[in-house]
């Protein structure tokens, strides 16, 4: 900025009458004209910063996976640029990540917001965006959470520790990874004084099987769990540990039988193959002998926590047999072909109603095949106002399982023919699914189309 | 009274209003100035049919509380008055006089008589702007002649909760011939034909329109002297590092930078991969815009 510009701004800020020229004849005129000239002065004489170069530049970690064809990458610029939300996004981000793709890195900035934006995505867009948007991540602070922190960074937080307020520590806990090195710091965390910063300490080293908490949880639940003639039963504390207590088990749980709640609450924490351990038997024997006892829903309760956050297939597959607490999100997690095994053995016991609401509601992932079978059982039963149709097809295009080649045109014909076929009500939706099921289609060929230069 | 020369008298009664509001302002001073004046007189201007200054006059008020900015452009505007009011009919910067004030010239004029340059035309991206104040979105789209290395910009605008139509994607190319708004330094350019006819160009020969920072400074003090009315203009900057320091910048292998936001900054750290590269992007004075960059690892378009 010219000094002379300034001066005048200083002058045009009081004004001739208040700050008169030296022995001009129309200072305001002569004003004017010297702002004009110093102004484009200025614009023609701009000098540009000088910046030395570090001596060495961070490097982002190289990433094996190719990059997204063009055509899928355009694809997804363009639903970037409609904004959270679009079942097709995540479809995108769900096909790329499984056909072994990496995004462009000039997308990655904006997947980082959306990960802001909509931290339900977070998972599968951190699966996506991989070293590179981790790395991205460290560089920008508002995307700092999704980065793996330094060593010296830890250091940094250590030393601060004791005198930072509760959401920092949240912060730090959050990002913190959960290993041999920072053990001491979440266990420090669990006798925070404020609770919130206790119960994410005590969430975060589950995580880690090798955890000494999960290896305090594990020995408690021995004793309080046990088989009997011909089911299971649960032989609570009658009073809880204050070690357990630190540990992350909630006191006053939201069940009817509080001292129940907490051996299910140590069943979720633990890993549910513990209870074939400790229980002999299989996943499945063991669920269905839950299911005839007065304690099953505690077990049924806490065996789902677990198996949904290990995605513990067998678990899974034997819990959706029972159709317990959490059906849906068991469904929702189940792989596509013990999906198919799972919904077939409940068709074929009459339980289909229950199962469409279920998938209405969820992001089940059925093969094309099933797909197929569920329309046409749907089309005959006239199933009526009990289900949402629109949100079930729109639900079955984006999450349906193509496993031969000609599975996607199969079922384009087939619901193309079923839609000539019914009115009212499903007609329009699975016109609407058909539209849905068009798009997946492209999204599909974007990834699998010959290469288009790279 | 024919309408061009009714059209004449508006706007020479528009010249004289804001030329006696600027003296009156430079006698009062910017701080005894009340601003509600700024509505009357852009409404008054938009009535003489000088939108583009209506818009200007506007402008003063997001930069009422800086006053070396509301100095800038005060000047800026009296410079307009006094060079529009001293042109003559042929002058080579009436055109560019003309759009600062807000005439506008019809596409299928521009089609018609405006310079034309054929060459295969590559899209280098494009900017969306927030909606003005009027509620008025714009997208700049900046095209390359990959023959020529001539630069062209197509401006789209939608109106107030509309889209804007479908823009042309980065990445793709098409021959054709660009026609020119006249303009002393020409540049904003309509494509003649169908916008379809763009498709995908894979390895397009980008790298020979890389040009050092120093000579596009260069260029740019020179525009600017012939036509002290020219705006941001697109340009390709070869061996381009992108550097964190207190921000982010775009370094030359002389040292000399340009700041990024903290958006453009991310998107180039995000696409360099942390190797030199070659930038292309709007400059606006010493700030730019990327909009792709071809480095070790291809293009990456924004």
């Amino acid at each position: 900025m010219s000094e002379r510009l300034q001066s005048l701004a200083s002058r045009l800020v009081l004004g001739t009458e208040r700050a008169p020229g030296m022995g001009e004849l129309e200072p305001e005129e002569g004003l004017l004209d010297e702002l004009a000239l110093a102004a484009f002065g200025e614009r023609c004489g701009q000098e540009l910063a000088r910046v030395e170069a570090p001596e060495s530049v961070s490097v982002p970690p190289s990433d094996p996976r190719p990059q997204a064809p063009r055509r899928a990458d355009r694809l997804l610029g363009r639903l970037l640029e409609r904004g959270r939300g679009s079942t097709e996004l995540e479809a995108w981000i769900r096909v790329c990540t499984q056909a072994g793709f990496r995004p462009s890195p000039g997308h990655l900035p904006r997947l980082l917001d959306l990960a802001l934006e909509d931290p339900r995505l977070l998972e599968p867009l951190a699966r996506l965006w991989g070293p590179r948007g981790t790395w991205l991540a460290a560089r920008v602070e508002r995307w700092s959470r999704f980065s793996t922190p330094s060593s010296e960074q830890i250091e940094q937080m250590r030393a601060a520790w004791d005198a930072s307020d509760a959401g920092r520590k949240m912060a730090w806990l959050e990002r913190w990874p959960v290993g041999p090195s920072t053990e001491i710091d979440f266990e420090r965390a669990l006798d925070d004084r404020v609770k919130p910063v206790r119960a994410l300490a005590a969430k975060r080293l589950i995580e880690w099987p090798e955890s000494a908490l999960l290896a305090r949880l594990q020995s408690a639940l021995v004793g309080m769990v046990r088989r009997s003639s011909d089911g299971l039963e649960l032989r609570p504390p009658s009073h809880l540990a204050p070690s357990l207590e630190r540990d992350g088990i909630e006191a006053d749980p939201p069940t009817k039988d509080r001292r129940s709640g907490w051996v299910s609450q140590i069943l979720a924490r633990v890993p549910v193959s513990l209870s074939e351990q400790i229980l002999q038997g299989s996943p499945a024997e063991l669920v269905q002998r839950a299911g005839r006892s007065k304690d099953g829903l505690h077990f049924l309760l806490g065996w789902s926590a677990s198996a949904l956050r290990a995605e513990d297939q067998p678990w899974l597959e034997a819990l959706a047999g029972l159709e317990g607490p959490a059906d849906g999100e068991v469904l929702a997690a189940l792989e596509p072909r013990r999906f198919d095994r799972v919904a077939r053995r409940r068709l074929a016991q009459g339980r289909g109603v229950r199962l469409l609401a279920a998938m209405a509601t969820h992001p089940t992932r059925p093969t094309a095949a099933l797909v197929l079978e569920l329309t046409e059982r749907s089309i005959r039963a006239r199933l009526g106002a009990r289900i949402p149709w629109h949100g079930l097809f729109v639900r079955l295009a984006n999450g349906v399982v193509f496993e031969r080649p000609d599975d996607a045109e199969r079922l384009l014909a087939g619901w193309d023919a079923a839609y000539a076929r019914v009115g009212g009500e499903l007609g329009p939706a699975l016109a609407r699914g058909l539209e849905q099921l068009e798009r997946r289609r492209a999204l599909e060929r974007a990834f699998t189309s010959p290469s288009d230069g790279r | 009274m024919g309408p061009s020369a009714k059209r004449e008298r508006r706007v020479a009664e528009g010249l004289d209003l804001l030329a006696s509001w600027l003296l009156d302002l430079a006698h009062d001073g910017w701080g005894r100035h009340d601003l509600s004046e700024l509505e009357t007189l852009s409404r008054r201007l938009v009535d003489a049919q000088l939108p583009g200054l209506a818009r200007s006059v506007r402008a003063l008020r997001d930069d009422a509380h800086d006053p070396l900015e509301v100095a800038r452009r005060i000047g800026e505007l009296h410079l307009l008055v006094r060079s529009y009011r001293t042109l003559g009919p042929d002058d080579v910067l009436r055109p560019d006089l003309e759009r600062k004030l807000g005439f506008i010239r019809r596409k299928a004029t521009v089609l018609a008589e405006g310079a034309r340059v054929r060459d295969r035309w590559y899209v280098l991206g494009s900017v969306e702007t927030e909606p003005d104040d009027e509620g008025i979105t714009a997208r700049r789209t900046w095209l390359l002649g990959l023959g020529t290395g001539t630069y062209g910009l197509i401006l789209e605008y939608a109106a107030p909760m509309a889209d804007l139509p479908t823009g042309l994607e980065a990445g793709s190319s098409a021959d054709g011939e660009l026609a020119f708004y006249p303009s002393a330094t020409p540049l904003r350019a309509v494509f003649d034909g169908e916008l379809d006819r763009f498709e995908p160009h894979e390895n397009a020969p980008l790298i020979r329109w890389g040009r050092t920072l120093e000579a596009v400074w260069e260029e740019r003090r020179a525009r600017l002297l012939t036509n002290p009315w020219s705006g941001a203009r697109a340009c390709g900057l070869c061996d381009m590092r992108v550097i964190e320091t207190d921000r982010i910048h775009l370094v030359a292998p002389s040292g000399l930078a340009l700041g990024l936001d903290g958006e453009d900054g991310a998107w180039c750290l995000a696409s360099a991969a942390g190797a030199p590269g070659l930038v292309f992007g709007e400059l606006w004075g010493p700030s730019f815009i990327p909009m792709l960059m071809v480095g070790p690892e291809g293009w990456v378009a924004r």
